[in-house]
């Protein structure tokens, strides 16, 4: 009897130990996520409704900080800027890195080489793209001197208003292509090949097994590059902030980079951070609307 | 696609007035390596080299023992609010940075961290992308495994350390190479947080340095070109995990 409930008993505490361990385990990071995740989070929303300037405490100031964003012409301006930013980037991106995930997903001599030259820009620095580009649209600069001198033409790449932001854009779609055609070059392996066989028996031609086969397979794919991309595109900053500093005129500002000359050049950190919470339901309104679509829409090739 | 990065290289080599020359030189004549030497003397770049290198690193390192720690105990033990605490560690990757900045900046300020290799690594050491993937990574090792070392008297650290550490290099080695990756190409914080030349990391340390000399073309190149080099080189040494770090980070969705 007495042995039974000792080992009961000892049961007990190695299940309880180990329980404790596992907290002890999380512990470190969710100390972390605690003090630089979720109270900064809290803090943020808190801010969004003070007067906030960094010398003295914030102020409460109720939603008059979100009422000024609606009559906030530079803010509105970024805000549609981010929106043809991240549209006018997702769009490009996707058909190339797609395009380019169908060219490498075939066995030719160099593919491999080729596959890490487009690659490539991926692990470059924001910042040395933006510096490197600077200079590329140069109204003196490389890409004036053959396709510019080619067509008769010498614009201001970055201080034409209409143009810098599709220069900007431009140099998005350079560097990211290779990173989604990665992500596309895996979802193309993950289809059966039984599947292109079978289209093939059904005298299926190229596109048309292109069109009814791999394009309804890698819609999961398709989903998770487009939302990502629009994801990474809202939160802009480097690039304008390294190449045009927004400008010309706001041209090319954008919400990421308003939400920073906010807080840390006009020192208006309550109104910067209602900014960011703009910022964040657009992000959280995308976040939900790809995992609806992810879970209504699962492919199963079984 | 790589002409950009084939001209910084060979603009890096020119004579500032062969720059724009017309047509386009891409093997410069006259080569002209002294804008190396001069581009360093504008600027401590070698400092600014050695802030990235020593920053990222250390995010690097306390990131992978932190997350694979944690992952570890969200995969393999069961405890009061295990659920509740992962929802809420994975519900921060919706969270764009530029909505905490804020108040971290005034965190790091109370902390007294501002201008401090601190501020600049601590904060940038959380990563929920991290802790779920490597939770994922050992959710697929056996129980059976770690019963058998509990068996040999393994402790449960002593099983972390022994056990999963080892098995987990794969997954750590695509981590690790994406938080580094990450920390050396991050203007925004160090932005935020560093005011003294002598702690800017490279990112913002080239930023400043176009903004000073931004008319001297050959002397920016040259200050990209040696920002990029030790990264192209990592790359090509390491090609294959830096394309698993891609794949593993599409899995976040």
């Amino acid at each position: 009897m007495t042995a039974i409930s000792k080992e009961h008993h000892s049961r007990w505490n190695i299940y309880t130990r180990r329980r404790i361990w596992g907290l002890l385990f999380v512990m470190p990071v969710m100390i972390f996520f605690a003090v630089f995740a979720f109270y900064p989070m809290l803090t943020a929303f808190y801010y969004s409704l003070t007067d906030y300037n960094l010398l003295k405490p914030p102020v409460f100031s109720g939603l008059s900080g979100y009422e000024r964003l609606l009559t906030d012409s530079r803010f509105l301006i970024a805000l549609k800027n981010t929106f043809v930013y991240a549209i006018g980037s997702a769009i490009p991106i996707f058909v190339i890195s797609l395009g380019l995930a169908l060219v490498f997903s075939r066995e030719f001599r160099g593919r491999n080489m080729l596959r890490t030259l487009y690659f490539a820009p991926v692990i470059l620095a924001g910042v040395v793209v933006a510096m490197v580009w600077r200079v590329i649209y140069h109204p003196y600069g490389p890409l004036n001197s053959t396709i510019g001198y080619l067509l008769n033409i010498a614009p201001n790449w970055l201080t034409d208003r209409a143009l810098a932001p599709w220069a900007i854009i431009g140099i998005n779609v350079w560097q990211s292509v290779g990173f989604y055609m990665i992500i596309f070059i895996a979802g193309l392996q993950a289809i059966p090949q039984d599947f292109y066989d079978a289209a093939m028996v059904d005298g299926a031609n190229r596109w048309q097994s292109f069109w009814h086969v791999t394009l309804p397979l890698l819609k999961p794919t398709s989903i998770f590059v487009m939302v990502i991309t629009l994801i990474n595109c809202f939160q802009a900053f480097t690039y304008q902030y390294v190449m045009t500093k927004g400008g010309p005129s706001d041209a090319t500002n954008v919400i990421g980079l308003y939400v920073y000359q906010n807080a840390f050049q006009y020192l208006r950190m309550g109104y910067a951070a209602a900014i960011s919470v703009v910022l964040f339901i657009i992000i959280m309104i995308l976040t939900l609307v790809q995992l609806r679509i992810t879970r209504s829409e699962e492919v199963s090739f079984v | 696609m790589v002409f950009p990065v084939v001209w910084m290289i060979s603009s890096s080599l020119k004579v500032p007035d062969k720059i724009f020359s017309i047509p386009i030189q891409i093997i410069p004549n006259p080569l002209r390596f002294q804008n190396y030497l001069e581009a360093v003397k504008l600027a401590p770049l070698g400092r600014y080299f050695f802030n990235s290198v020593f920053v990222g690193l250390s995010i690097t390192i306390i990131t992978l023992f932190f997350s694979t720690m944690a992952g570890y105990g969200f995969a393999k033990y069961k405890f009061w609010g295990r659920n509740v605490l992962f929802i809420m560690v994975l519900s921060t990757l919706m969270i764009p940075f530029q909505v905490i900045m804020i108040p971290l900046f005034v965190i790091v300020r109370n902390f007294g961290w501002l201008n401090s290799y601190a501020g600049l690594i601590i904060p940038a050491c959380i990563s929920a992308f991290g802790v779920f993937l490597m939770r994922q990574y050992i959710l697929t090792i056996p129980d059976e495994l770690l019963d058998a070392a509990r068996i040999d008297g393994a402790s449960e650290p002593g099983i972390f350390w022994h056990v999963i550490l080892p098995l987990c290099k794969a997954p750590m080695t695509a981590l690790g190479i994406f938080t580094f990756l990450d920390s050396w190409n991050n203007l925004l914080w160090p932005l935020i947080v560093i005011t003294k030349v002598e702690l800017r990391p490279l990112a913002l340390g080239l930023t400043e340095y176009q903004t000073v000399h931004g008319t001297q073309y050959h002397y920016l190149m040259a200050a990209a070109t040696m920002a990029t080099i030790p990264i192209l080189i990592l790359f090509i040494f390491l090609q294959r995990q830096f394309i698993r770090g891609v794949l593993l980070s599409g899995m976040k969705g």
